[in-house]
Formats: C-alpha cells, sequence, structure tokens
C-alpha cells in the first residue's frame, strides 16, 4: 500500500482513567513520504500522548492510526512498526553502557542493515553531527545535549521512510540545532516523511512543510506554517529593547497601545501592519537615542499563531 | 548483507553484555559476599560432623544463592527501573522479536550471575573439603538454574509498581532461596513444602549437591529438565508484558 500516507490519523481519541482526562480529541491528519509534519503546542496539549499512539507504544481509546494504509497495532510485536519507522522518544536510553558508535552500529542492524552499511551510516551520522570526537565514549558519560544528539543519530540511522522525533533539539545548542534541522529536512527531500514534536517552533518552522497546533488534546489550526501566519498578515510586532538603567514614561508605553507586553527591559506590541513603520518611527524619537538598545519589526511567528489561538508562550512552557 | 534474525539476537546480546563494562564489581560483590559471609558464618560454627553432614547442602545453597542475587533481585529492579522510565520504548520501536529481546536479557543475567557462583563454589568447596571431580556439573546446573530464576527476576520486576516494590518482592523471594536453599529439607517445617516445590532454587540446590559430591545421576537429570520447565515457563510469561499493553 505504498500509495498510502506514510502516516494517516483518523478521529484519533485518548482517554487516560482515573482520573480521566481526554488527551487527544478527534485528532485527524496524513503525512506523505518526501514531507515534514509538525505537532506544536505547550505542555500537556497531548503531543506525546499522540506520537506514543502513532509509535504502537500506547492504545487508542477510538480511531486508528494507519502506517502505509496498515492499521498499527499497539501490544503486538513492534516488527511491523520498526520495520518501516524510526522514533526519537523524550525518556531515557537503557544501556548507559554502549559507546555512542556502538549504539548507532547496533540500531542500524537492529533496522536490518548489513555491518558494512551500519558502519558507513553510523560514521557518516557522527561526522554531520560532530559525533566523531565522542565515538568511543560511553552514552552514561555524556552530556546531556551530547546524548541527545547520538539519540538523534541513533533514529536517523537505518535510513527508515517514516521518522517521528518527539523534542529532538533538547539541551542541544544552536549550532549543532540548526545541523539537526537541516539534516531533517534533507530526509524529507530524499524521500522520507519527518514528523516532529518541537518548542523550537522558531527554528523548525523553516524545515516544516505543515503544521498542527495541539491546545488541550484537540488540533486548533492546521496547514503550512506561510498560510498560518498569514492570518496574522494584518499585524507587525514592535519590539523595543530598553537600555540598561533607564526609565521610560507612560506616554512611550502609549504609543505602542494598550496591550503592550513588558518582560524586563522588552517591550513589545502589535499593531496595524501598514503603521508599523510610522509607529516604530514614534517609539524611536520618543525613546531617544540613549534609552534604547535595540528596536525591531518582526512579522508574525508559528509561536504568534498559537498564541493568538489563546495559548501559552511556547517557551514560558519549557 | 542485510542482518538476519539471528545475527539480531547477537546484535542484542551484545548491546546487554556491555552492562559487565561498568558493572561486573558489583555483580561480583553483591552476588558472592552474602553467600559466601553465610557459608563461611555456617563452618564457623559448625563441628566436623556438622561440615560433614551439611557441607554439600550449604555450598549448594550458597551458590544457588549467588545467582539469585544477580538474576532475580538485581534484574528485577533493573526491569522495574526501565519499564517506569520507559527505557524500553527503544527496543519496543526496533524491528526485533520480544523473544529475541527477552532471551539476551535472560542470557546476560545469567552470565552476569556466573562469577558470583564459582567464587562461591570455589571457595565454598576448600572451605568445607568437598570434591571438585564433578565440578563440570555445576555448568548445567548454573546455565538452567540463572535462566530460570532470571525469568523470574524479570515477572517480578514488570508485576512491580515501581522500583523499590520491585526491591522488597525479590529480596521476599531471596530470603525464600536463602532458607529453602541453605537448610536441609528434613530440617525444615512441613508446610514449607509447596513453597519448595515451586521455587526454581530447590532444584537448582538439588541437581548442584551430587556435583559437589563427586557424582552425576539421573536425579540430576530429572531436576536439570524440571528446571528448564520452570525456564520455558518463565520465558512464555514474560514476552507479554515486554511489550506496552497500551495503558
Amino acid at each position: 500500500m505504498r500509495n498510502a500516507p506514510a502516516c494517516e490519523v483518523r478521529s484519533l481519541r485518548k482517554i487516560y482513567r482515573d482520573p480521566e482526562v481526554v488527551a487527544n480529541d478527534g485528532i485527524d491528519f496524513s503525512v506523505e513520504l518526501g514531507t515534514s509534519f509538525g505537532l506544536l503546542g505547550p505542555n500537556g496539549a497531548g503531543k506525546t500522548t499522540l506520537v506514543r499512539q502513532l509509535v504502537g507504544l500506547m492504545r487508542p481509546t477510538a480511531g486508528k492510526v494507519l502506517l502505509f494504509g496498515e492499521e498499527v497495532q499497539t501490544g503486538r510485536s513492534s516488527q511491523s512498526v520498526g520495520r518501516h519507522m524510526a522514533y526519537l522518544p523524550q525518556g531515557a536510553f537503557s544501556l548507559g553502557e554502549l559507546k555512542v558508535r556502538e549504539a548507532l552500529q547496533y540500531t542500524a542492524m537492529l533496522r536490518g542493515c548489513g555491518r558494512a552499511t551500519a558502519r558507513s551510516e553510523s560514521e557518516s551520522l557522527m561526522e554531520v553531527l560532530e559525533l566523531g570526537p565522542l565515538a568511543d565514549r560511553q552514552l552514561r558519560k555524556l552530556s546531556g545535549g551530547q546524548r541527545r544528539l547520538t539519540q538523534v543519530a541513533m533514529t536517523l540511522v537505518g535510513r527508515l521512510p517514516v521518522l517521528i522525533l518527539d523534542e529532538p533539539t533538547t539541551d542541544i545548542d544552536p549550532e549543532l540545532r540548526g545541523r539537526i534541522w537541516t539534516l531533517l529536512a534533507e530526509r524529507a527531500g530524499d524521500g522520507a516523511a519527518v514528523i516532529l514534536v518541537t518548542h523550537d517552533v522558531a527554528e523548525a518552522e523553516h524545515v516544516l512543510d505543515r503544521v498542527a497546533i495541539l491546545h488541550e488534546g484537540r488540533i486548533v489550526a492546521a496547514g503550512r506554517p506561510a498560510e498560518l501566519k498569514a492570518r496574522l498578515a494584518h499585524r507587525t510586532r514592535i519590539e523595543v529593547v530598553i537600555a540598561e538603567g533607564t526609565t521610560l514614561g507612560d506616554s512611550f508605553l502609549t504609543l505602542l497601545g494598550p496591550d503592550h507586553r513588558v518582560e524586563r527591559r522588552r517591550v513589545s506590541a502589535w499593531v496595524a501592519a501598514d503603521e508599523a513603520v510610522m509607529t516604530l518611527e514614534k517609539v524611536v524619537s520618543a525613546a531617544g537615542p540613549g534609552a534604547r538598545e535595540d528596536v525591531r519589526l518582526i512579522t508574525p511567528t508559528l509561536e504568534d499563531v498559537y498564541l493568538e489561538l489563546g495559548g501559552h508562550h511556547l517557551k514560558d512552557e519549557e | 548483507m542485510n542482518s538476519t534474525s539471528f545475527g539480531k539476537f547477537t546484535v542484542l546480546l551484545r548491546m546487554q553484555l556491555t552492562r559487565l563494562r561498568t558493572s561486573w564489581r558489583p555483580y561480583l560483590i553483591v552476588s558472592s559476599v552474602m553467600p559466601l559471609g553465610i557459608a563461611l558464618l555456617m563452618r564457623a560454627v559448625m563441628d566436623r560432623g556438622q561440615v560433614d553432614r551439611f557441607g554439600i547442602q550449604i555450598v549448594a545453597g550458597s551458590a544457588v544463592l549467588a545467582v539469585s542475587m544477580t538474576a532475580v533481585v538485581m534484574l528485577a529492579q533493573r526491569i522495574s527501573w526501565l519499564k517506569e522510565t520507559q527505557a524500553l520504548d527503544y527496543y519496543a520501536t526496533v524491528p526485533v522479536s520480544r523473544s529475541s529481546v527477552v532471551a539476551a536479557v535472560l542470557i546476560s543475567f545469567a552470565v552476569f550471575s556466573l562469577p558470583g557462583a564459582i567464587l562461591v563454589v570455589g571457595v565454598g568447596a576448600l572451605m568445607f573439603d568437598l570434591s571438585l571431580t564433578a565440578l563440570w556439573t555445576v555448568v548445567p546446573v548454573w546455565a538452567l538454574g540463572s535462566f530460570a530464576l532470571a525469568g523470574l527476576g524479570i515477572l517480578i520486576g514488570f508485576a512491580a509498581r515501581d522500583e523499590q516494590l520491585a526491591g522488597m518482592y525479590s529480596n521476599l523471594v531471596m530470603m525464600a532461596v536463602l532458607f529453602l536453599g541453605i537448610l536441609p529439607a528434613a530440617k525444615l517445617p512441613g508446610w514449607v513444602a509447596p513453597l519448595r516445590a515451586v521455587l526454581p532454587s530447590t532444584y537448582a540446590v538439588d541437581a548442584l549437591k551430587p556435583g559437589l559430591a563427586g557424582s552425576f545421576g539421573a536425579g540430576q537429570v530429572v531436576d536439570l529438565l524440571v528446571l528448564a520447565v520452570f525456564g520455558a515457563i518463565f520465558f512464555a510469561c514474560v514476552r507479554g508484558p515486554l511489550w506496552p499493553k497500551g495503558e
């Protein structure tokens, strides 16, 4: 059933018992080969619950998950899921005594690669993700970020057609985060279906073909990032960073309108897109050259879309 | 060439055995100190006649206790931790059979229990002046006994709600192994007979005793067969819980 979507979710519902919590409520989406799909939302939105059902680790209360048209069966042998799908969980890895190189090679071999292929793929991934110097170090002796990077490499090794990654960039420094996003975009470009759960909305949105925003177990918005951001195209955000030790008067804040937001030295507000430049000039003039450290005009991001839909700041929830 | 099922099993086993890199000392110390201490204590308070009468029972019981410390207590706590932290997700999402994963875990913990068992048998034989002429019979007893006891350890690990409870349950089992294994059956009250019958350690001790006396007989073969049956039952029981039920 290779013409079926790589992963399809139909009317998925998951209810935890005792206490009763509706974690997922009527979720529908599909992901084709050669595309990337992001699941965004704050903690408790139901993202990880959803992902665990996708990989067969949790049984849906209702609805179904299809992998290349075949229903994912929970609690049965993982072999059919594992042949097509690689999963990066949030949780711990059981064998900290494994060395980085072994973890990659063994995982590739468990996914069916021969020894030579496993070795060459592992070496190539270690090079791209700068894991080479750590190749002979045990996982338990790595920092949190290094261990996460190794787990990402373990997910990519074996080149399976469906990749599901739950918070792949946690604890990883910005430069390597960029490499992971690039690598994932390349995998999607090479024909894989990539499903991502992430808090790094600003970085991830550049590699995602489509996203779904989850809130309280439901998808509250879905589409291409550009489509979602177009909902807010009539607005622009002005952001001013005030110089250390400077106090700005009410007249300055009045310029930004009643819904401005103040976080320490950062003041931001939404203004109408066609008035943004004019308002910015007024703000710059009112603040004076010594009072402002930085001034920016920011077009809406996916996180802004999420906030508009009634959520909280994604970063605040980490 | 792609990995075969056997190839994948050997990879899983190698992955499990990497624990020896850092954990061989705890495995050796935990499994041997207490059984050796008990054997030493018993030897210290026994006269020559008692040593002759009960030495084999004490060494055999201590050796099986050494295996139980690793295969039951440490394995139960390990499995419970893996379950709690969802670390088993890795195995549940790679294309390997449950049987391969379970067999790899069972065999690895059987291997971990070997150094302690050898140490206890060797030192115990010296302490109690036992024959080492049929020492080779320890090998099948260790292999089948540790496999059966590790199955019990995994079962406890899955059944316990958390690591603390797994530790408590497995220590209770270990106490039963200690008393029912080291004390001669004739000295035990009648009501413990059913408990002796359902503990695989009983058959491991009984299978070990003739070897420590320098002989090998049909009774030993029967005990080994019973251990194999226990191993098969536990193996079948723990295949299910390894993968999540879909809570």
